[in-house]
């Protein structure tokens, strides 16, 4: 029977090619979308897994509250939390701390490598840890001993990739000696420990120093009793394995008044603690860290996770409306069955195993398909998914049912409907295609343009929005622009040679040093007050140390006042300049004088007077997604102070002069490594998240615009082959081409006119919640909908005519005599 | 074998009902060959369907080879359909995927026979048909006697009591139709298989031992 069964399904396939080829490819393409975004969440859900002891790992989170109400959230944490709750609070097994300085990213390693050639490459995310670290987090180390790896002071600890690139075999990196310099210093350290990295964490650490290096570790032990400020470490604890979150989460506000009270009391703001689990880390959006890698919203997961089904759902409407559609050619056959002697279930069963066997032909072509775009799929999503993933067993098997699954839903539909004709009226010659068939194939097909409807409006919104933040003023210059990062004691007490180098090139407008620039996070920060008020009442303002040349450099505007200048003695004492935000929020009305104006900070006690020289034009430090807040810049007269070098320069021939530039600098620099970046890729960083998101809304809204065209083609093939005997005599009677494409497809174009109805307020809700992200953006207006509507109707209408006109341009007496 | 007792059939229309068969009485005994005959619309497709039990009547009592068919179960009329009755179609109906061994294999299929009893069945049939060569053409490589012919031996093959056969050679011309009633005759006199037909045809009627006319919905 099964054969008999098999054999039918595939002379039906072979049969009609066309129909085959739709379902089938539509289905495969369905499949395989579902696979890659099915890969790309097991990928995301796959972060700290890798950590035995992970259900008892949480990191420390913070609530700071100013007497304003404003509450800010935060990951780190001053120093001294993790021994102090350690020793106060018994749920806790062990705590350590995580370091890492952003504005000091790149560290160089001078090393020698395996043919013993000297080499020096700058590094990056290497994080400085208490010697504990390992006791928490216990990565599986390939070499070395994770017990004792950074109980020496001159430990270093390398990823398996990152010692792999340097001494080509992981293991051979055990005990070679790196000296690594950063602003931290200069320091000679050995390898006591390579880690398998081939697991997601939220760390994502190429390496691990001690924290016993340079600036941070004369911090660490100066800084054992100030609670309150300097929030610049990630504290996490180990709990004992019968201790829960809530239990210990409730004696936190206790820990604060017996800790940390009388400095918050100084310092005027109120901090709230808060335990995040390991495992929900990553997916702790609303955790703005750049010490960490990029969190993300589950939301976006389940976005994703409904777009994939949404596409094979479009693939299964396609197979289920062409097997109804053409369930008038299968009648005769179940009539036949039944009056054989062929129950329902029999037939039910036929079916449904018809319907496996397609989608097993699908599941077969989807893999091959996933496997020939995933390259493409990981540039799209910045993911790295190898092959031997996906032809892992455990994968496979979960696609195999997820394949069988997609056959019982798009076969059940047909199976029941098929199953259930009545032989008598079968045999009768009854047209069996019934009014709830036909129903349910337009709803079937309406949802289908929704969802596609859906998917281009989305992309056109995204579109423009991802315009606007490309074209919208920043305040400030964001194109040729060079910065060069001084990580090194040489190059940043060196930058005053390199500005001179350059001041005399004509292509060069100007140079500056700066400890940040708009594409980097601006750490520092302070809260300032009116003459006559107190810290309570005071404003947080971002805060940027920089030199003469840096705000002309950038190119903001300036408002009132004057910039820096080294001809007055004050500016490196007490000048500040600050945005209008700033103006605003030290309570001036816009546009007032407040040249002159004194303001204060405070700290421990002490008063720092200062007085506003300068007021530049509000301008977008960071990413659009932020609203302008408060923003200060100091004059910074000593060289080392600058993290960057910025060079903005008036020629249109980058590569040119990065030549020079490489020149100089390895001239003036002869041991350090040439490394540049420009500003605005930086800058544009902001948004590569939102870029990917665009990029994926794309693809997958043109594949399911591709699937939809697709079914909604086979359906006009189908009714057109069914009136081939209705447009002969229509012919005959003198009906035009035109009128019988329009006869033909006007009922299809119904249904998608209906499906953009219904679908412009869906779009419209879900782009404003992603609109809502972004404190500057567009507004969705009615062109969109226009453009969008034009597009489905074109498309959709371009579907319909080939088969139409094809159908229309018959020879009349051939298409009656067919029948 | 078959006993109908007042059997009436109506659809509704509209808000009327339209009444098909008006209190039929009729029995056929094993081994008849019977023609059923009259005008179009006068019901005789809906007599033949009641009585192959693919369409049940709005009233009366059929009993087939006894049985009240009204009391049987789903699972009984399966199985008589499985083995005791056998369908020939005006419009053939083969299954265009199948070729002419698969078409006649199928009903066997449905009984859960062993494929070495399948094969001796088929090849007899096909033997006895003298369609041999034929058995690997698809229905649409075949002409409509032989389509038909393929039809019969396919009704035949699961060896059926009583074969209804319902307008059989209507789209064959005379001399084709002649095989076609021969084949019947034979199988009624030499196998005892009883014949129900439905035909136009007088010379057709001929080949049979009895002539029901239907005119209205009623006997006459
Ligand atoms: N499902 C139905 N609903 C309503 N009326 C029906 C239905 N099926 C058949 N009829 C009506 O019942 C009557 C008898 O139909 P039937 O098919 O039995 O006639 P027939 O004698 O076989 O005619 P023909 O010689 O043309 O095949 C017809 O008038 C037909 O319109
Ligand atoms: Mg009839």
């Amino acid at each position: 029977m099964l054969f008999n069964y098999i054999i039918v399904a595939w002379r039906n396939l072979r049969r009609n090619k066309l129909f085959s080829a739709i379902n089938i490819m539509g289905l495969a393409i369905g499949l395989a979308c579902c696979m890659a975004l099915v890969l790309y969440i097991f990928n995301e859900l796959s972060y700290d897994k890798q950590f035995k002891k992970g259900d008892q790992i949480y990191l420390l989170g913070t609530d700071f509250i100013r007497t304003s109400g404003d509450k800010e959230s935060g990951v780190s944490s001053s120093a001294p939390f993790a021994y102090a709750m350690k020793s106060e609070l018994p749920a806790i097994a062990q705590s350590t701390r995580l370091f890492r300085d952003p504005a000091s990213d790149k560290i160089l390693f001078r090393y020698t490598n395996q043919n013993n050639v000297q080499q020096s490459v700058f590094q990056q995310r290497g994080f400085y840890v208490d010697s504990t670290f390992f006791d928490v987090f216990d990565y599986k180390f390939i070499a070395g001993n994770p017990q004792n790896a950074l109980q020496n002071p001159q430990g270093l600890v390398l990823s398996a990739t990152l010692a792999k690139n340097l001494y080509s075999n992981p293991v051979n990196a055990l005990g070679k000696v790196i000296e690594v310099e950063s602003n931290m210093g200069k320091y000679s350290l050995t390898v006591t420990g390579v880690f398998d990295d081939s697991q997601l964490n939220h760390i994502g650490a190429n390496f691990f120093m001690p924290m016993t290096m340079g600036w941070i570790a004369e911090f660490v032990r100066s800084n054992q009793v100030e609670f309150a400020a300097n929030n610049m470490f990630m504290t996490y604890f180990r709990l004992h394995e019968n201790a829960t979150r809530e239990s210990l989460e409730k004696l936190l506000p206790g820990f604060i008044e017996k800790y940390a009270r009388k400095d918050l009391t100084v310092i005027g703001f109120d901090k709230r603690l808060f335990l995040i689990p390991l495992k929900e880390i990553h997916f702790s959006a609303d955790i703005k860290s750049n010490i960490l890698t990029p969190t993300i919203t589950k939301k976006y997961l389940y976005i994703l996770g409904s777009i994939a089904a949404f596409l094979l759902v479009i693939g299964c409407i396609n197979f289920m409306n062409l097997a109804t559609a053409r369930s008038a050619k299968r009648a005769a056959e179940v009539g036949v069955r039944k009056s054989m002697g062929a129950t329902k279930g029999a037939l039910i069963k036929q079916f449904i195993g018809e319907s496996m066997m397609i989608t097993f032909i699908a599941f077969g072509i989807a893999v091959v398909l996933l496997i020939c775009v995933l390259p493409l799929f990981n540039n799209l999503t910045g993911k790295q998914i190898s092959v031997l993933q996906v032809l892992d067993w455990k994968i496979l098997v979960s696609f195999l049912l997820l394949s069988l699954l997609t056959g019982v839903l798009a076969g059940s539909y047909p199976a029941f409907y098929l199953s259930m004709f009545k032989p008598v009226e079968v045999l009768k010659g009854k047209v069996v295609n019934n009014y709830s068939a036909i129903f349910l194939r337009k709803g079937l097909v309406v949802f289908q343009f929704i969802i596609t409807i859906c998917l281009i409006l989305a992309a056109l919104v995204i579109q423009m929005q991802m315009k606007y933040l490309q074209e919208a003023p920043l305040g400030f210059n964001k194109d040729q622009q060079i910065i060069l990062p001084l990580q090194t004691e040489y190059t940043r007490s060196h930058i005053n040679v390199i500005k001179e180098a350059l001041r005399n090139n004509s292509q060069v407008e100007q140079v500056a040093g700066t400890q940040f620039y708009p594409g980097v996070t601006n750490f520092g920060d302070f809260a300032l007050f009116n003459e006559g008020q107190t810290v309570k009442d005071a404003k947080k303002f971002s805060r940027n140390w920089v030199d003469e040349n840096f705000l002309e450099g950038l190119g903001v505007k300036l408002l009132q006042g004057r910039l820096f200048s080294t001809q007055y003695k004050t500016d490196s004492l007490t000048s500040l300049v600050i945005n209008e935000a700033g103006v605003r929020a030290l309570g001036y009305k816009q546009g007032e004088n407040v040249i002159g104006k004194k303001v204060y900070a405070e700290w421990h006690g002490e008063r720092e007077q200062m007085e506003i020289v300068g007021v530049v034009k509000d301008f977008h430090f960071t990413s659009l997604h932020e609203k302008i807040e408060p923003f200060s810049f100091r004059f910074e007269p000593n060289s080392d102070g600058y993290n960057y070098c910025l060079i903005h320069v008036n020629t249109t021939d980058i590569q040119g002069f990065l030549r020079t530039l490489e020149s100089t600098w390895n001239r003036i620099y002869p041991m350090e490594p040439f490394t540049y970046s420009m500003l605005s890729d930086d800058f544009n960083r902001y948004y590569s998240a939102d870029q990917r998101t665009a990029s994926i809304v794309n693809v997958f809204g043109t594949i399911a615009i591709v699937i939809s065209c697709l079914g909604l083609f086979g359906l006009v093939a189908f009714s057109t082959q069914q009136r081939t005997k209705e447009i002969g005599i229509r012919k005959v009677l003198g009906a035009s081409v035109t009128q019988i494409v329009t006869l033909l497809s006007r009922d299809f174009l119904k249904l998608v006119v209906l499906a953009i109805v219904i679908a412009c307020p869906l779009a419209y809700w879900a782009m404003n919640t992603w609109l809502n992200d972004f404190a500057y953006k567009i507004k969705i207006e009615w062109w969109m909908y226009v453009v969008t509507a034009v597009v489905a109707l074109l498309v959709a209408g371009l579907t319909l005519s080939y088969q139409s006109i094809k159908a229309a341009l018959l020879n009349p007496v051939k298409s009656i005599k067919a029948e | 074998m078959i006993q109908l007792h007042r059997i009436s059939k109506y659809y509704p229309v509209g808000f009327g009902k339209n009444e098909v068969l008006k209190d039929v009485d009729l029995s056929i005994q094993e081994g008849e060959f019977v023609s059923i005959m009259g005008p179009s619309g006068s019901g005789k497709s809906t007599l033949l369907h009641i009585m192959g039990l693919l369409e049940e009547p709005s009233a009366g009592e059929y009993l087939f080879q006894y049985d009240p068919v009204h009391k049987l179960s789903e699972k009984k009329r399966t199985e008589l359909h499985r083995n005791s009755i056998g369908f020939v179609f005006q419009a053939y109906h083969l299954i265009d995927e199948l070729t002419v061994y698969e078409n006649i294999e199928t009903p066997l299929l449905y009984k859960n026979m062993s494929s070495a009893e399948r094969k001796s069945r088929v090849a007899d049939i096909l033997d006895r048909f003298n369609i041999v060569a034929k058995k690997d053409l698809f229905p649409n490589q075949l002409s409509g006697g032989q389509q038909q012919l393929v039809g019969i031996a396919r009704a035949l093959v699961a060896e059926p009591r009583v074969i209804f056969a319902d307008e059989p050679t209507g789209n064959l011309h005379s001399s084709q139709a002649k095989e076609i009633m021969e084949l019947f005759k034979e199988l009624n006199t030499k196998d005892g298989i009883t014949i129900v037909q439905v035909t136009h045809s007088d010379i057709n009627a001929t080949f049979g031992n009895r002539v029901i006319n239907i005119a209205d919905g009623k006997v006459v």
